[in-house]
C-alpha cells in the first residue's frame, strides 16, 4: 500500500470512530457492560462450553478422539464417586449447620449498642479470610498431626482425657479438622454479611419492640430472624455452592495425594484426581458437568422454596 | 448556602507526588510494552541470556530440536522440580559442565513448586503445548499419566548409550516404554531393613541373626515380650512391606501388559503375613499409616519403630531429620521367604525428562544424562543426596565408598554400599506402567484399611481390589 493510500485509510477509520460516538444513550451501555460480558464469555461460557464438548472425548495430549458416552458410563459406574458425593454432602450440610446460625448470632452480638470494641472483634473475625488457604491448610495440618504432643492432640488429652485422635485417618475427625478449618475461615465473612443486614434493619422497629415489653431473645426471634430472610437466603446459596465445591483444604491437608479410604475426597476432588492426577480430561468433564447440574438444582430448588425466584411476578 | 465547589488547590508536595505517581506508571507500561515486544520477537535462534536472570517458564516454540550451537554463546536451559536438592544438584553440575564445555555454555533457570502443584502444571502445560521447561523431574507415581497419548519426552537412548554399559539396567526400564527410553533414573531406591540397634540390643535381639520372615517374625515376638512395644508398624498407607514381600516371590503388581494382579496366591500370601502379625498383637500402627510423613518420621525418630522397611533414599530422612539416632541405625538387607527369593526391590525414584519440542532438547538431554547417569553424576547424587547410584562404577570407587568425611556413611552403623553389593545380583525388577499410580493410589487408599484395620478377609478383598481395579484400569 501506498502512504498516500495508507494515509487515506486512516483518514478513514479515524472518521468511522469519530461517528461511533461513544457517549450516545444507545452505545455507552454496551461499553458499560463490555467488561463483564467479555470476562463472562471468556472465562465461563466458554470453559462450560469446551467442557460440555470434552465429556463426550478421551483426551490426552495430541490424541483428542470423541468416544460418545463412554465418560459418563464410567463416571455411573465408578465406585468412588458416591464416597466423594457423600463426603461433599455431610461437609456441606455441617457447614451450614454451623455457618449460618453461629455467624447471625456473632453478628447480632457485635451490633447490639453493649457491646464494646465491637470493631475490634468484626476485624478478628475477617481475619481468617485474608489468610491464603494454602498456608491454612499447613497450619491446620500440623495443628491436627497423629502425634501426642500435636497441639489439638495435646489439648484432647490432657483436657480431655482422652486419647491421641487419628485426625487425618479416621472419617469423622477428619471430617472435624475440615469443618474446622471450614468455620475458622468463613466466619467471619458470614459475620459482615449479617452485619449488613442488620444494618438495613430500621432501628425503629425494635424500640417499638421494647415499648411492647419484648426482651433480648423475643427481639432476635421475632424481629432479627424474619428481617434478615434476604441476607440469610444469599448465605444459604453461597455456603451450599463452597460447601458442594470444596476442594483445596481437603488436597492441603492430605498433601495432594490421596487420602485413606478416601476420606478427604470431595466431588471437586474426584474431578482432580482424574483430570490433572491421572489425565482422564474426558471423565473429569463429564464429573465437573454433573457437579454443575447438580448443584444448580440444589440452589434453584432452595430458591424456588425461600420464595426469591418469581418474587417480581407475585 | 456554603458553597459545595470542591477544593482544587493542590500544593506542590502533592503536585509532585502526581508527577512521581505519573513517572512510575508510564515506567511501568513501558516496561510491559517491552516485555510484549520481546516475546514476540522471541527467534528460534539461541538467546543472548544476561547471566543471573531470573525468569519465569516462558513459551519455548515447539522448533526442531537441535539448534545450531554458537561458540560462546549461553544457552538457557529452564528447569522444573519438586526437590530443591535435585535443583542445587543440578545446578552445580551445570557449573561443572560450563568448565568442562567453554564452548557450549549453559544457563540453567531452575524452579521450584511441591509435589502436586509441579506434576499439575508440568502436565497441563504439554496438553496446552506452551510454556513447557526443558528440563522436568517427574515422580514414579506420577510417571504413568506422562506416558499416555503422545509422549511429550525426549528418548534419551542414544544419549544414555554411553553410560548404558555401567548402569543398573532395572532402573532404566522404569522410566521407559516399548524399548524407547524417556527418563534419567536418580538411584536404584535398593529396598533394605534400618534397624535400631539401641532399641533392638535392649530387647536382646541382635538383628544379623534374621535371615528369613520367620526369623523376623521371632524378633517381633521377642521384641514386644521384652518391652512391651511393637518393633514395626502395619503399614495402612503406602506398600513398601507389601511390595517387598510380593516381589520376593518374583511377582509384581502389574503382568506384562501392564494389567493389574492382586488376586494371585503370591499377593494373598504377602498380605497375609502382616495380616498374621496384626492378629497375634506382634505390630502396632504408626500415625498416619506411613513412616514418611511428618508424623511417620516424628515416630521413628523417637523410637516408636525399631525396624522398618524402606528404600535407600531413606537414608536421608534419617541424615537430616533424625540426627539424634546417628550411630544407632544399622542398614542390612531385608529378610527373605527362602533362599530362592530376590533379596531386593527398587522402589520409588524420580526421573528427570526432556521435553522433545524444546528447542535445546539436544543439549538438555546431553547435560541430564551426563548429570544423572555418568560416574561422576551418579557419585554427586550419593555424597549430595544419599541417592545409591545407578551407574556401578561409583560403587566401585573406594574413595567414594569409604570416606570418612561422608555425612551418610558416618551416620550409619553399616555401610549401604556394603549391603548394595551383597543384594544387586539378586534385585527384582519392578514394572511401572500405566496402571501403576491408580494401583498404588487405590491400595493406600482402600486395600490396607480394610485388611489391616477394619480387618476384613485378605483373599476377599484382595479380590475386590483386583475386580475394581481392572474396571478403572486402562488396557
Amino acid at each position: 500500500m501506498t502512504i498516500a493510500g495508507r494515509l487515506n485509510r486512516e483518514d478513514y477509520l479515524r472518521k468511522k470512530i469519530m461517528k461511533l460516538n461513544l457517549n450516545s444513550p444507545k452505545v455507552a451501555p454496551f461499553i458499560f457492560v463490555l467488561p463483564f460480558v467479555l470476562t463472562l464469555g471468556i472465562f465461563f461460557v466458554y470453559p462450560i462450553c469446551s467442557t460440555i464438548v470434552m465429556s463426550f472425548q478421551s483426551v490426552h495430549i495430541n490424541d483428542i478422539r470423541f468416544v460418545g458416552f463412554e465418560n459418563y458410563r464410567m463416571l455411573i459406574n465408578n465406585t468412588i464417586l458416591p464416597t466423594a458425593i457423600r463426603n461433599s454432602s455431610v461437609y456441606t450440610l455441617l457447614t451450614l449447620v454451623l455457618l449460618i446460625p453461629f455467624p447471625m448470632i456473632l453478628a447480632t452480638m457485635i451490633n447490639s449498642k453493649a457491646m464494646r470494641g465491637s470493631s475490634f472483634f468484626r476485624s478478628i473475625l475477617f481475619l481468617p479470610l485474608l489468610c491464603s488457604v494454602v498456608v491454612a491448610g499447613l497450619v491446620f495440618r500440623f495443628m491436627f498431626m497423629e502425634t501426642n504432643s500435636a497441639l489439638v492432640n495435646s489439648l484432647v488429652i490432657n483436657w480431655l482425657g482422652g486419647d491421641m485422635v487419628r485426625w487425618v485417618s479416621l472419617r469423622w475427625p477428619a471430617m472435624i479438622l475440615l469443618v474446622t478449618l471450614a468455620c475458622w475461615r468463613w466466619t467471619g465473612i458470614n459475620v459482615v454479611y449479617f452485619l449488613s443486614g442488620l444494618n438495613s434493619i430500621p432501628v425503629e422497629l425494635y424500640e417499638a419492640c421494647e415499648m411492647d415489653g419484648a426482651n433480648v431473645w423475643q427481639k432476635f426471634r421475632y424481629l432479627t430472624i424474619p428481617l434478615l430472610k434476604p441476607t440469610s437466603i444469599y448465605v444459604l446459596t453461597i455456603s451450599i455452592y463452597g460447601g458442594l465445591a470444596m476442594f483445596v483444604e481437603s488436597h492441603m491437608i492430605w498433601a495432594g495425594r490421596s487420602s485413606p479410604s478416601n476420606i478427604g475426597l470431595t466431588i471437586v476432588g474426584f474431578i482432580y484426581q482424574y483430570g490433572i492426577k491421572q489425565g482422564e480430561f474426558g471423565l473429569a468433564s463429564a464429573a465437573g458437568l454433573a457437579l454443575l447440574v447438580v448443584v444448580l438444582i440444589i440452589v434453584l430448588t432452595q430458591l424456588k422454596l425461600s420464595g426469591v425466584l418469581g418474587k417480581e411476578k407475585g | 448556602l456554603k458553597n459545595e465547589q470542591p477544593d482544587f488547590d493542590i500544593s506542590r508536595e502533592e503536585l509532585h507526588t502526581m508527577n512521581k505517581e505519573r513517572l512510575v506508571s508510564i515506567l511501568f507500561v513501558s516496561v510491559l510494552v517491552l516485555t510484549l515486544c520481546v516475546g514476540c520477537a522471541q527467534s528460534p535462534q539461541i538467546e543472548q541470556v544476561v547471566a543471573n536472570e531470573a525468569a519465569p517458564i516462558q513459551a519455548s516454540a515447539p522448533e526442531e530440536p537441535a539448534a545450531p550451537v554458537v561458540q560462546g554463546e549461553v544457552t538457557k536451559l529452564e528447569m522444573l522440580s519438586f526437590i530443591e536438592q535435585h535443583l542445587d544438584f543440578f545446578e552445580k553440575m551445570a557449573g561443572i559442565w560450563n568448565e568442562q564445555h567453554p564452548d557450549r555454555q549453559i544457563e540453567l533457570v531452575t524452579t521450584f513448586l511441591d509435589w502436586s502443584a509441579m506434576h499439575d502444571k508440568l502436565y497441563t502445560t504439554m496438553m496446552a503445548g506452551e510454556g513447557v521447561p526443558d528440563i522436568a523431574d517427574v515422580e514414579i507415581s506420577r510417571w504413568p499419566q506422562f506416558m499416555t497419548g503422545d509422549i511429550q519426552f525426549l528418548d534419551l537412548t542414544n544419549y544414555t548409550a554411553p553410560y548404558a554399559d555401567n548402569l543398573v539396567e532395572s532402573r532404566l526400564e522404569v522410566y521407559s516404554k516399548d524399548g524407547v527410553q524417556y527418563g534419567a533414573p536418580s538411584h536404584i531406591g535398593a529396598t533394605v531393613m534400618y534397624y535400631n540397634i539401641e532399641l533392638l540390643e535392649a530387647a536382646g535381639i541382635d538383628y544379623k541373626t534374621i535371615v528369613t520372615w520367620d526369623d523376623f517374625e521371632k524378633a517381633l515376638r521377642a521384641y514386644r515380650d521384652a518391652t512391651g512395644n511393637y518393633m514395626t508398624y502395619a503399614e495402612t498407607y503406602g506398600s513398601y512391606w507389601f511390595t517387598v514381600l510380593l516381589t520376593q516371590q518374583g511377582k509384581d503388581l502389574i503382568d506384562d501388559q501392564g494389567m493389574p494382579q492382586l488376586n494371585t496366591p503370591e499377593a494373598l500370601k504377602a498380605a497375609q503375613l502382616i495380616r498374621k502379625w496384626v492378629d497375634e498383637d506382634l505390630i502396632g500402627y504408626i500415625p498416619t499409616g506411613n513412616a514418611d510423613t511428618p508424623e511417620g518420621k516424628a515416630a521413628v525418630a523417637n523410637g516408636d519403630v525399631a525396624a522398618l522397611a524402606y528404600p535407600l533414599w531413606y537414608m536421608s530422612r534419617f541424615t537430616d531429620e533424625m540426627e539424634n539416632l546417628s550411630g544407632k541405625i544399622a542398614i542390612a538387607k531385608l529378610p527373605v521367604w527362602d533362599e530362592n527369593s530376590y533379596k531386593s526391590v527398587g522402589l520409588g525414584g524420580t526421573g528427570t525428562t526432556v521435553y522433545k519440542n524444546s528447542e535445546h532438547a539436544a543439549l538438555a538431554a546431553e547435560f541430564v544424562t551426563w548429570a544423572k547417569l555418568s560416574e561422576e553424576g551418579s557419585t554427586g547424587l550419593w555424597t549430595d543426596i544419599g541417592f545409591d547410584p545407578v551407574n556401578k562404577l561409583v560403587g566401585q570407587n573406594l574413595a567414594v565408598t569409604r570416606d570418612p568425611g561422608n555425612k551418610f556413611l558416618s551416620y550409619f552403623v553399616t555401610n549401604p554400599f556394603d549391603v548394595l553389593a551383597e543384594i544387586q545380583d539378586g534385585m527384582f525388577t519392578a514394572k511401572t506402567m500405566q496402571n501403576t499410580q491408580i494401583i498404588n493410589d487405590y491400595l493406600s487408599a482402600n486395600t490396607w484399611n480394610r485388611i489391616h484395620v477394619s480387618l476384613e478377609d485378605p483373599a476377599m478383598v484382595l479380590d475386590e481390589t483386583q475386580a475394581e481395579l481392572m474396571s478403572q484400569a486402562n488396557p
